[in-house]
């Protein structure tokens, strides 16, 4: 095989060029542990990355709504529980005002109590969240859905309609409850009561009275329970989601990155193929015949 | 009957004829380094004898002549070198541009079009579960804005890659009329130099290394006349011949692909010229696909959202800014927000019922993340980016992956060429010994017939 000396020098000049092509890629790829720079590198890989990553933005927004309906829910929960209390008092004055040995007196300030009870029962049914939201009148969040009209019964201008939120892909879950029957009727019960106690009314307290405010207290639990259970799926959601991120983020990360031992190991290697090709080329290059002829 | 300096007649031949050795093994490494440069060598042959008669017929030699001086080339190794580098060039011919569109996509750095439908999808995800949040409105409006600009900028930066295409195609196409020229120019002086018995070794380099140029850049098809002009064609078409250059066509159809010279179409099938089509082709792809993405977007969001009502009580319009049909939409181009839209969040809708919490709208749009749309061939938007995205990698890494192939065999063949052709430095050297040597033999035997006649001559001066 005849070697022509151009050629002969192609050959280390091209070899130089590859091996340090091979040098600054794998530096480049130690520096920032990176598998793929650009869509060339790995289009199929790139592909699978593009997937993981919309699926992790998919989860990470129904986390995102799931704590915005935990919210909601929470705000519920406050708003029934001081209201489960005020029923609960409702109710203890109720029996108390039923026993025929106490006096007028006492039953007017019960009555004064059942009164400051009954409004505070509007203020809770007009509640709102941290952003202005009202959290009882269903898709009417920008009014109060509570008001009083003009025979003094309380009213409600909200709708039915619930505030759902997506909590996974192809599903959503309502992050309200309907609490306007209750409201209303815990209103008009209270109103009754107050005004048995004013009058005197005991046989009305006894045996009309104190049931429909157990009735009411009975509700207030119902749908506490609802608000609670709700608030423990979101929870259990909420929990699946934050394993589901962590494992799309692994997986990312396998797709994505270079493990950096073997990122090293590569650098090493190609600087040694680098180095020689220099090494044979500076050798070779000493030799000629022309330092053999006299 | 041979004259009394016949000998020295023989000696001062050699002396020429190695001295003219020497020459051409000086030119040989003087030219070491020339790209395409084929090593001559000095054909030597006994001259023509003398008859003599000195009793019986006789053949006196007359010592060495020159037969010619020959250029040691593979015309086969020629050929093939031109057709793999008419492939090389077809996998060079529109890299750089293809290179360029492939750095606009920067989902690599989840700063692309992909990252953008995430955003965009997920703010009207957080803005249907809290619909009366201003600040949540302003974060569509945002991500959509994003979204657009991200396609537009890709779009254009499509756009620039396919002009600068178009004017590389021109320029090549200027090059391989010019190379056309110079190949019917030097057929000239070749054919002369031929006419008049000569070998016109450097005039051969230089043309071999005009038809290597213009192979790069389409494919071609040579002939020599027995005269040594070369003939040139291309697809079909005569582009160089004995009688000069037709000049090579300069009317190029970017949708077929073919040369025209007015009359015919020719075909382009390798070169550069074909590479830049191929990547034409690409780039169309890209950009259609872009198109349809954008479109499609359009009008789904816009469907949906134009059902919407504000919370004002007004019906609300488009999402983003579309023509009125019948006109037909016109792609990534122009693709953006509605200019009420842009200028104010508040015409965003997020229900039917005009109620503050109603996010039915929001909800519907961001459900569309996860749909197969009919307009996308049954794809989601994620996976038709994602698809769009993995071709356009694709369409390099092929080439890429292509290219080493094919560098691989070019190099192959050029170091098969080499081996034929190439000058080695260390064997010219050994050459240069042995003429050398040569020399000084002839020079010795000059030196002995100087010395003889001179004898003769001495004799007679007395």
């Amino acid at each position: 095989m005849r070697i022509s000396t151009p050629s002969q020098y192609d050959g280390y000049a091209s070899r130089i060029r590859e091996t340090q092509a091979r040098v600054v890629e794998a530096q480049t790829r130690a520096q920032d542990l990176k598998r793929f720079h650009r869509p060339s590198d790995d289009p199929t890989g790139l592909g699978a990355v593009l997937d993981v990553r919309a699926y992790k933005a998919s989860v990470e927004t129904y986390r995102e709504n799931l704590a915005r309906g935990t919210g909601l829910l929470k705000g519920a929960e406050n708003v029934l529980s001081e209201t489960a209390t005020g029923i609960g008092r409702g109710t203890t004055l109720a029996i108390a005002g039923a026993n025929s040995s106490l006096d007028p007196a006492s039953r007017k300030a019960m009555a004064i109590e059942i009164d400051a009870i009954r409004k505070r029962l509007v203020e809770l049914g007009n509640s709102r969240d941290a952003d202005g939201t009202y959290l009882f009148g269903g898709q009417v969040t920008d009014k109060p859905p509570f008001a009083l009209d003009a025979t003094g019964g309380l009213v409600y201008s909200g709708d039915a309609n619930p505030i759902l939120i997506e909590s996974d892909a192809g599903e959503t879950t309502p992050a309200n409850v309907d609490a306007a029957g209750l409201f209303t009727t815990a209103y008009a019960n209270l109103t009754k009561l107050r005004d048995a106690l004013e009058g005197n009314d005991v046989a009305a307290l006894a045996d009309l009275r104190l049931p429909e405010m157990q009735a009411t207290k009975n509700e207030v639990e119902a749908l506490r329970g609802v608000v609670g259970t709700r608030l423990q799926t979101f929870a259990s959601r909420d929990a699946n989601h934050e394993r589901r991120i962590d494992e799309l983020a692994g997986r990312a990360s396998d797709l994505e990155e270079v493990d950096f031992a073997e990122a090293i190991v590569q650098y090493q290697q190609a600087q040694t193929a680098y180095q020689a090709a220099l090494q044979v080329t500076s050798n070779a290059s000493r030799i000629s015949l022309m330092d053999y002829l006299q | 009957m041979p004259g009394s300096f016949h000998g020295i007649e023989t000696a001062s031949r050699a002396l020429r004829a190695f001295s003219r050795s020497l020459d051409t093994i000086g030119h040989n490494l003087a030219n070491v380094d020339t790209q395409g440069y084929t090593r001559q060598t000095v054909e030597l042959s006994a001259s023509q004898p003398l008859d003599v008669r000195s009793g019986t017929a006789m053949s006196l030699g007359t010592g060495v002549d020159i037969a010619g001086i020959n250029r040691i080339k593979d015309a086969f190794l020629t050929q093939q070198a031109l057709e793999a580098g008419s492939d090389l060039g077809r996998l060079d011919g529109g890299h750089a541009q293809l290179r360029s569109v492939e750095g606009a996509f920067l989902d690599t750095e989840g700063r692309g079009i992909a990252d953008g439908l995430d955003k965009f999808f997920a703010s009207w995800s957080a803005l249907a579960s809290n619909p009366s949040q201003s600040g949540l409105k302003l974060e569509v409006q945002a991500a959509g804005r994003e979204l657009a600009a991200l396609v537009r900028s890709t779009y254009s930066r499509i756009q620039s890659a396919k002009t600068e295409l178009g004017s590389t195609v021109k320029n090549e196409l200027a090059e391989a009329d010019k190379l056309a020229g110079q190949i019917a120019e030097l057929n000239k002086g070749i054919v002369s130099a031929k006419a008049n018995g000569a070998s016109p070794n450097d005039l051969l380099d230089d043309r071999d290394r005009a038809v290597a140029a213009l192979g790069r850049i389409v494919e071609v098809k040579t002939s020599e006349d027995l005269n040594g002009a070369l003939n040139v064609s291309v697809g079909g078409l005569t582009v160089v011949d004995s009688g000069g250059s037709r000049g090579f066509p300069q009317t190029y159809d970017p949708v077929s692909g073919t040369l025209s010279d007015g009359s015919n179409t020719f075909p382009v099938r390798s070169g550069t010229i074909r590479g830049l089509w191929e990547a034409s082709q690409s780039l169309n792809d890209f950009s259609s696909r872009l198109d349809t993405m954008a479109n499609t977007l359009r009008t789904e969001t816009n469907t949906l959202h134009a059902t919407g009502v504000l919370p004002n009580g007004s019906t609300a319009g488009n999402f983003f800014g579309d023509v009125l049909p019948p006109l037909p939409q016109t792609g990534a181009i122009d693709f953006g927000l509605d200019p009420a839209i842009s200028a104010d969040p508040n015409a965003i809708a997020t229900g039917i019922s005009g109620a503050a919490g109603d996010g039915s709208i929001a909800l519907g749009l961001s459900r569309m993340k996860e749909q197969a749309i009919g307009g996308l061939g049954g794809k989601t938007f994620t996976a038709f980016h994602r698809d769009l995205v993995g071709d356009v990698g694709r369409a390099l890494s092929t080439r890429d992956e292509a290219k080493i192939t094919g560098q691989a065999i070019f190099d192959g063949l050029e170091a098969r060429a080499q081996e034929v052709s190439g000058v080695s430095v260390d064997e010219e050297m050994a050459n240069m010994l042995r003429v050398q040597r040569s020399y000084q033999a002839a020079a010795k035997v000059l030196s002995m017939f100087d010395e003889m006649t001179g004898e003769l001559m001495g004799l007679l001066n007395r």
